[in-house]
């Protein structure tokens, strides 16, 4: 058998032109991109939103309480923490659109969307593991402060250190593995999928 | 008046989308990936074509757009699961009866992704150095590669008409 000259026969059985219109491709260049890596890319663009509106709201917050010295700190760590949120999301997410290039050999494509998948995954933990709790624990002991008590006093009533302990014990983790298994359900397969492939491209024979 | 990009874009479409139909023919079951594959597959092509800059031919660089796209797209497991069942029922007709051709197709469509598009670049007549610049692979890798596949598939291709698969 010649491979060559029956490959020709199913390129023309089967993969011949079939005069696309210029209506279906106009209509396909205007609809968004379905690609994981823009799925992620518009989940990335909602939470920004979210953490612009808190920075937002903390800013006012912390022009509300000028005149509540004790409180400025836990509402200047908090904004801190959305800020610098805010950044590293916002450097993925333009990563995101400068980095990737379809016209790029295909291992180099797999890898990088591999890596940019990965690392905007994983920042989005870190601020789900380090900015969440430590801005549910500061708003726990912010009532308190209003109320004229200082840190030290919040700090050593029970009642709020079994109000943090329960959340950091329970919900924390809870929420760590929520979130996990979320993502594995989203994008574990196909992580795993760009992985094999990577493996094959490099492998040596 | 000179031709806008879009209008040289939807030209140079018109004249190769045979290649978007192959890439997408030979990677995914589901119908409606495929349908989506190939809105997707324009979709990224329209957003470099500013970069194509005419050194390489306008084939080999929406081949790789197109692999790129297909090795970078989910494929829906639910959909694909119920299309791998109606091409199982397919490859029920006893393989030695088939024509050539729909054999060679068979077994290059059971090769995993990677050596599937090594083996349909090299019988598209790719030589093995652009070939390893589309994939991203060295030469010397794609040269082992490629001659270990030939030899697979004509060994099967062997057996299957003497009956022994």
């Amino acid at each position: 058998m010649d491979l060559f000259k029956t490959w020709e026969k199913i390129n023309q059985e089967k993969f011949s032109n079939q005069t696309i219109k210029k209506e279906e491709i106009m209509k396909a260049i205007s609809k968004e991109s379905s690609l994981t890596i823009n799925e992620l890319k518009k989940r990335l663009k909602y939470k920004i939103y979210w953490i612009v509106f808190f920075i937002a709201l903390f800013i006012g917050w912390f022009i509300f309480s000028l005149s509540y010295p004790t409180v400025l700190p836990l509402i200047g760590t908090i904004l801190s923490l959305y800020l610098i949120g805010f950044f590293v999301l916002f450097r993925q997410y333009k990563k995101m659109d400068t980095e990737i290039d379809p016209s790029m050999n295909i291992l180099a494509t797999m890898k990088k969307n591999k890596s940019l998948m990965e690392k905007a995954l994983k920042h989005e933990n870190y601020f789900g593991l380090v900015g969440f709790p430590v801005a549910v624990v500061c708003g726990l002991i912010l009532g308190d402060l209003y109320e004229g008590q200082t840190i030290l006093e919040v700090l050593s009533s029970s009642k709020t250190l079994v109000r943090i302990l329960i959340f950091m014990v329970i919900l924390v983790p809870a929420m760590k593995l929520l979130g996990d298994k979320m993502n594995n359900i989203a994008y574990g397969k196909y992580l795993k999928d760009l992985d094999t492939n990577i493996q094959k491209m490099e492998e040596l024979v | 008046m000179p031709e806008s990009l879009e209008d040289q874009y939807v030209v140079l479409i018109q004249q190769h989308e045979g290649i978007i139909h192959k890439v997408i023919g030979l990677h995914v079951d589901a119908v409606e990936d495929k349908r989506d594959l190939f809105q997707e597959i324009l979709l990224q092509a329209w957003k470099s074509f500013e970069k194509f800059q005419g050194n390489a031919a306008f084939s080999t660089w929406l081949y790789r757009v197109a692999l790129n796209t297909v090795f970078n797209f989910k494929k829906s497991e639910k959909k694909n699961k119920k299309a791998s069942a109606a091409a199982a029922e397919l490859a029920a007709t006893p393989k030695e009866k088939k024509e050539d051709h729909e054999l060679l197709y068979d077994l290059i469509r059971q090769l995993n992704e990677v050596d599937r598009t090594l083996m349909t670049l090299h019988l598209d007549g790719y030589k093995n150095k652009e070939i390893a610049d589309i994939l991203g692979m060295t030469a010397n890798h794609v040269n082992v590669k490629i001659h270990r596949l030939k030899t697979q598939i004509v060994e099967s291709f062997k057996n299957v008409k003497n009956g022994s698969v």
